[in-house]
């Protein structure tokens, strides 16, 4: 098995050219310190390939899971000890909480951008990856194709493996497209296969690679490495709508290297930035019109899902503790 | 001159000025962190962010926490899960210790490096491995039962699963303290009761372990609240089975979005209640004999000739070591080398295109991977080094020296063993974010962060070391005229210098091992190797988490090979003190 992925040229991607202004300035900080939520392997790939194109910033950075950075970044910040440059968050609930510490900021591609997807004019969508099914292709061969396929009896006894609502910004906006999309007993008809809870997605993609769990829902950039390094995985985004969890980056206002810092952001939210996202991640991308079809995404089948925040917010607490009660899950 | 009257002459403000300086230094390490968690769990805001006043304080995160039936069924379990995993830690650990230095089974030098392994092997990676093993589902072991007819069927995904493998990796604890005790004691006891007709297993009974009771007790209760502390094995084997524990339960409240650093803060306190509680009821069992056992006479360590037994000793150690070292380290090595986990049947296991180095190539591809080796290495070796320093002290203080305040210094240095280490890291953070100077951000931080964590478990090793160590050795130093200083360096060190190694010993490991403190303390130039491999395990890849947990076995190992030859060299000198009389 290898590199299934099928990329399209879904229009000309126009290149990185920053100004030399920045480029002198930001040569001249000579350091960019990142904070960032993201897996430390698909992160230190994009340093890599940051790195390479500009030789003259050396990236330093800290990772922390959502919540830990959160706190951390909280601390800092109180004690004027705040380190980060730039700060990367996947739970933009948790970025809206640190609005404050970020600095005004705008990519030059600003317009390219989904305007749902923009919660500040501070905090950008830097990575956007998307819930798609996931599946153990050595053990299930009949999979299931759609989200409501999850409720069905086949799938039962605990073949399924789902990851808690309360562990992040990711989950929150998957559970939210299952109540508001898929119905409001979408949670009841799916708890009644008795699916194994996990309390993040890491460990639940191992398990469907070892074969502890044969199928799950799972944020597609952390089955895509491992699908394109040769394991039994497989995977479809639901037609029903792929919800997507779009980052929250923004630079802080105590930043020590903001030329750095803008011109890291300006590259990763351009066009070149966007491509390596959806080329060598498997993420999405938040941009209105992607600059490279991306892998097992059919614009004509598959319809991005970005949830609303503001207005789901107030449900946020009521819904947890609803679907807590439902899965089983003891909080 | 009295050798009592000896410390009468020294300046009256010596002692009170000692005490004083240890308090303090006790004070920031431990006091300072411990008040600043106390005030996140007695309210709902970040203490350094919104401040906090008197008047905001309540008890309402306990009530939360106390009418939760959740985190009584979590405190339940990591009870039932730690006290099990204690018994099976203290008869695997004390049976193997006295095999070790008691008996002459063969190969026991080796057997004795062999057993220290699971020591290196970080609790996650534990519970990886023994999942590979013992998955009622996947498991290798149930694989190779079902091949070979064995009608056998493992699930390690049980309370007895997290039994057996807490037990197993927690037995060299106790065998470190046991086997020093064993160790250091005078063979006459020993032979005094076999004169009088006891069976050697009786002598085992009634006199050995007797007398090395304090090494047992300090080893059990290190043992049962270093497991109480564990989130990896517990995140691995309970989690699929829906057995929370009480640190799975707190990591969650950390994880959870947002995280609710304050509540975990009430069940961590909940948690120092029960192991405070623990460690009062040790001290009074400890205080209320005397373990005395090196004394001024000569003695030369003994073996007990076991006969034909002996094979029997060292078949069980056999079993031991397979079952410890050998097959999580096959789990490890497999997961470290083979491309994917899947593994169909048995013949699938011994695909060779399914093998590679290709984990290792992606992890040194990482500069953090070389750089978190290098910073744990330096953290290490300060840790090591001043915590060492101070345990002696402190240590030395508690057990031997007249000074004012004994008592409190012994209670401080106790407090730490019962905070659950996922917490205490945002305490850290709290407490020394606003010390002014560039502490924060360097690796002294982190040092400073792993000495006071680990300084009960390092004070409490030197204690025992300590406690064996008969007066009369210092009084008649005292007599040719040495001061206190110079008696300690001459007699007290040199005779406690296998204890001192030891200690720093675990100081190292346990600071290259540990997650908890360093989550908040590290910064972007600082990545320690704990940090860096739950990383890799959070980002859903077993392969690098194993092929960097193989390293850091590696590493620790060859690390340790060294200090059990410094210890041996320690040994001989300090053998010719304790034989010369």
């Amino acid at each position: 098995m290898g590199l299934v992925a099928k990329f399209g040229p879904a229009r000309a991607a126009k290149p990185f050219v920053p100004p030399d202004s920045l480029l002198e300035a930001a040569g001249k900080e000579g350091e960019l310190i990142l904070y960032s939520a993201t897996f430390p392997e698909p992160q230190q790939e994009v340093l890599n390939l940051f790195q390479k194109r500009f030789p003259m910033v050396k990236v330093n950075y800290v990772r922390a899971s959502g919540g830990q950075l959160i706190t951390r970044v909280k601390s800092e910040a109180a004690a004027g000890k705040l380190d980060a440059d730039v700060i990367d968050h996947s739970d933009r609930g948790q970025s809206m909480e640190i609005e404050h510490l970020f600095a005004p900021y705008a990519p030059p591609n600003a317009a390219d951008y989904r305007p749902e997807t923009l919660l500040s004019p501070k905090i950008w969508p830097t990575y956007t990856p998307g819930w798609c099914i996931a599946w153990n292709s050595e053990l299930v061969k009949n999979p299931p194709k759609t989200w409501m396929d999850l409720c069905k009896p086949e799938y039962g006894d605990g073949q399924i493996g789902q990851v808690i609502a309360p562990s992040g910004g990711s989950t929150w906006s998957r559970i939210a497209f299952e109540r508001l999309v898929l119905g409001e007993d979408y949670w009841a008809k799916q708890a009644t296969t008795k699916p194994k809870l996990f309390p993040s997605g890491a460990p639940l993609s191992d398990a469907i690679v070892r074969g502890e769990i044969a199928i799950a829902p799972l944020i597609y950039n952390i089955v895509y490495p491992k699908k394109k390094d040769g394991a039994p995985l497989d995977a479809v985004y639901g037609p029903e709508g792929v919800p997507i969890v779009p980052y929250g980056t923004g630079i802080a206002t105590t930043a020590r290297h903001p030329n750095a810092a803008k011109l890291y952001l300006d590259w990763i939210l351009s066009d070149e930035g966007q491509t390596q996202s959806i080329r060598d991640q498997g993420n999405l991308t938040a941009m209105t019109n992607p600059p490279l079809a991306a892998d097992m995404f059919d614009p004509k089948v598959n319809k991005l899902w970005a949830p609303d925040f503001k207005s789901l917010q107030p449900l946020h607490d009521k819904w947890l503790e609803e679907w807590n009660r439902i899965y089983g899950y003891r909080q | 001159m009295a050798a009592s009257d000896k410390i009468g002459v020294t300046r009256a403000w010596v002692p009170w000025a000692w005490s004083g300086f240890l308090i303090a230094v006790l004070a920031f390490l431990v006091l300072y962190p411990t008040s600043m968690l106390l005030i996140g769990a007695l309210t709902t805001t970040n203490p350094v962010v919104e401040g906090y006043k008197l008047a905001d304080l309540s008890i309402g995160n306990f009530l939360t926490v106390a009418m939760n039936p959740n985190v009584a069924g979590a405190l339940f379990n990591s009870l039932i899960a730690c006290g099990g995993g204690t018994a099976v830690a203290v008869a695997i650990g004390l049976g193997f210790a006295w095999v070790v230095v008691r008996t002459n089974t063969p190969c026991k030098g080796l057997i004795a490096s062999a057993g220290m392994l699971p020591l290196f092997v970080p609790p996650l990676v534990a519970g990886v491995a023994w999942s590979i093993l013992g998955s009622p589902k996947t498991g290798l072991l149930n694989l190779v039962f079902a091949k070979t007819g064995i009608p056998l069927h493992l699930d390690l995904y049980t309370m007895p699963g997290m039994i057996f493998v807490f037990g197993i990796y927690y037995a060299p604890y106790v065998y470190m303290f046991t086997a020093a005790a064993l160790r250091n004691m005078d063979p006459a006891l020993e032979e005094a009761a076999e004169i009088s007709g006891a069976s050697a297993f009786r002598t085992m009974a009634t006199v050995t372990f007797p007398l090395i009771m304090p090494a047992i007790l300090s080893g059990m209760l290190l043992s049962f609240i270093v497991m109480l502390g564990i989130y990896g094995i517990p995140a691995v084997l309970g989690a699929p089975a829906n057995l929370p524990v009480l640190t799975t339960y707190i990591f969650a409240l950390t994880a959870w979005s947002p995280p609710r650093y304050n509540t975990a803060a009430a069940v961590a306190v909940l948690l120092m209640i029960v192991t405070g509680l623990l460690v009062y009821l040790q001290q009074k069992v400890v205080a209320r004999r005397s373990y005395t056992t090196v004394a001024g006479k000569a003695f030369r360590p003994r073996s007990l000739n076991l006969g034909p037994w002996r094979f029997l000793t060292l078949g069980l150690a056999i079993v031991y070591l397979i079952v410890v070292v050998v097959l999580p380290s096959i789990a490890l090595f497999i997961a470290a080398f083979r491309k994917f986990l899947f593994i169909r049947d048995i013949p699938s296991l011994f695909e060779t295109k399914q093998y590679g180095w290709q984990h290792f190539t992606k992890m040194f591809d990482n500069p953090l991977t070389i750089a978190s080796v290098v910073n744990s290495m330096k953290v290490g070796i300060i840790t090591a080094v001043v915590g060492g320093v101070l345990s002696f002290a402190i240590g030395y203080t508690i057990t031997r020296a007249r000074v004012p305040g004994k008592r409190i210094i012994d209670v401080i240095t106790t407090i730490p063993v019962a905070i659950p280490g996922l917490v205490i890291g945002v305490a850290y953070l709290w407490a020394w974010i606003g010390l002014p100077g560039g502490l924060y951000g360097t690796l002294w931080i982190l040092a400073l962060a792993f000495v006071a964590r680990f300084i009960p478990d390092t004070v409490k090793a030197l204690s025992t070391s300590l406690m064996q160590i008969h007066r009369e050795l210092e009084e008649a130093a005292w007599i040719c005229g040495r001061g206190t200083l110079s008696t300690i360096a001459t007699v007290v060190l040199p005779l406690a210098r296998p204890g001192v190694v030891a200690a720093m010993t675990l100081l190292f490991i346990l600071s290259i091992r540990e997650l908890g403190s360093s989550l908040f303390l590290y910064s972007s130039g600082t990545m320690v190797m704990a940090v860096q491999l739950l990383g890799y395990y959070e980002g859903g890849n077993v392969g690098i988490t194993a092929a960097f947990s193989l390293v850091q076995m590696v590493l620790l190992g060859v690390l340790i090979s060294f200090t059990n030859w410094l210890t041996r060299s320690a040994a001989l000198q300090t053998g010719g003190i304790a034989r010369s009389g």
